[in-house]
């Protein structure tokens, strides 16, 4: 149960999901109606110069609003909700938002929020070199590379396996979620997905 | 700045009215898309589920991309259209009001009216903002929006 008790400014409340699959991309786009081909086809987002599909940005900022949702469980609602779509966020990204308590006003609690979104690209284990979808496709433009980091895995990594059909190249698919269990370091993309504030009022 | 749309052209779009949208609250439909963004209370899910705050957001994208057929009168008395390629439009930025969520029962007719209430280009991209309500047939305000897109060169 959340309580505005247990709240106090500065104190952050941390959500993660993903990796987005594409099935992920394409059942928002049913449940939505929006079915616009940069997120629904990968020939289209290609040919729309963005190297692919990206998700709906309503996609991972609804993420958000039902992980707080999800949070609070009934003991109080979201009554506003603001951010600007900062970057792209593609298949087999994690989105990670963070929450943060701004001010509390009687039972009103107003935060920001910001939300990154993690790209894998190369792992390094045990001597081999593993590329992701986001390196073999050049997802990282020049402009970013600054944002690429590296990190030690300290917990198996949940990733995307995507096949295509040679048939159907950018058209047909599987995929996968799979886990890597056995280290390594991580090379990948940080990049701020979206940005706002946040106001829930709570019961208590 | 842009050739087939200097400032003065632009500006005649400013306060341009969305087609209204008109959406018929239905279960199921808000139940798949509480479902497909990972809502786990069961109190948006399922029958006389409440209205995840999430899914007013997606009908007000639609009003938006409405303006992507939006065309107004050249000097020549030529329509000349605000958006040559609706795939360059990428979603700019929102925020929500919400209020009444509970309010809206499955059958409830929603309507999402807007106005464009800034535009411009910047950087070869061209900037749209408007303001949007949403609001039950009683007139019932539900959800108050601002919202921004992005047309990318070649777009616009």
């Amino acid at each position: 149960m959340v309580k505005t008790s247990d709240l106090k400014v500065g104190d952050k409340k941390e959500f993660a999901h993903g990796p987005i699959t594409r099935g992920e991309i394409y059942a928002y786009g049913k449940a939505s109606k929006d079915e616009n081909g940069i997120h629904m086809s990968d020939e289209f987002g290609y040919k729309m110069g963005l190297g692919g599909v990206i998700a709906h940005g309503m996609l991972s900022y609804g993420t958000t609003i039902a992980e707080i949702e999800n949070w609070l469980a009934g003991t109080g609602k979201l009554t506003a909700i603001d951010c600007e779509m900062r970057g792209m966020v593609r298949p087999g990204d994690v989105v990670y938002s963070t929450f943060t308590v701004k001010e509390i006003s009687g039972k009103t609690v107003k935060f920001s929020w910001e939300q990154y979104a993690k790209c894998p690209l190369v792992l390094v284990s045990n001597g081999k070199e593993y590329h992701f979808e986001g390196e073999q496709r050049k997802w990282v433009p020049e402009k970013d590379m600054q944002l690429v980091k590296t990190e030690e895995l300290k917990a198996p990594l949940k990733w995307v396996k995507t096949v295509w059909d040679p048939m159907f190249p950018g058209g047909k698919y599987q995929e996968s979620v799979e886990e890597w269990k056995d280290g390594g370091e991580l090379k990948f993309l940080w990049r701020l997905s979206l940005q706002g504030s946040a106001e829930i009022v709570l019961n208590e | 700045m842009s050739a087939r749309l200097p400032p003065e052209l632009l500006e005649k779009f400013k306060d341009l009215e969305t087609e209204p949208i008109k959406s018929k609250i239905r279960n199921k439909n808000t139940t798949a898309l509480a479902q497909a963004i990972g809502h786990k209370d069961q109190k948006f899910l399922g029958e006389g589920a409440t209205l995840s705050p999430a899914y007013i957001g997606t009908l007000v994208v639609k009003g938006l991309f409405s303006l992507a057929d939006a065309a107004v009168k050249n000097d020549k008395g030529e329509d000349v259209k605000l958006i040559t390629n609706p795939g360059k439009i990428l979603h700019g930025s929102m925020g929500y009001k919400y209020s009444n969520l509970d309010a809206v029962k499955d059958g409830d007719v929603l309507i999402t009216t807007g106005k464009l209430t800034k535009i411009f280009v910047k950087n070869d991209m061209l900037f749209l903002y408007a303001d949007m309500t949403t609001k039950k047939e009683d007139g019932t305000v539900i959800q108050l929006t601002n919202i921004g897109a992005i047309c990318r060169k070649g777009g616009f």
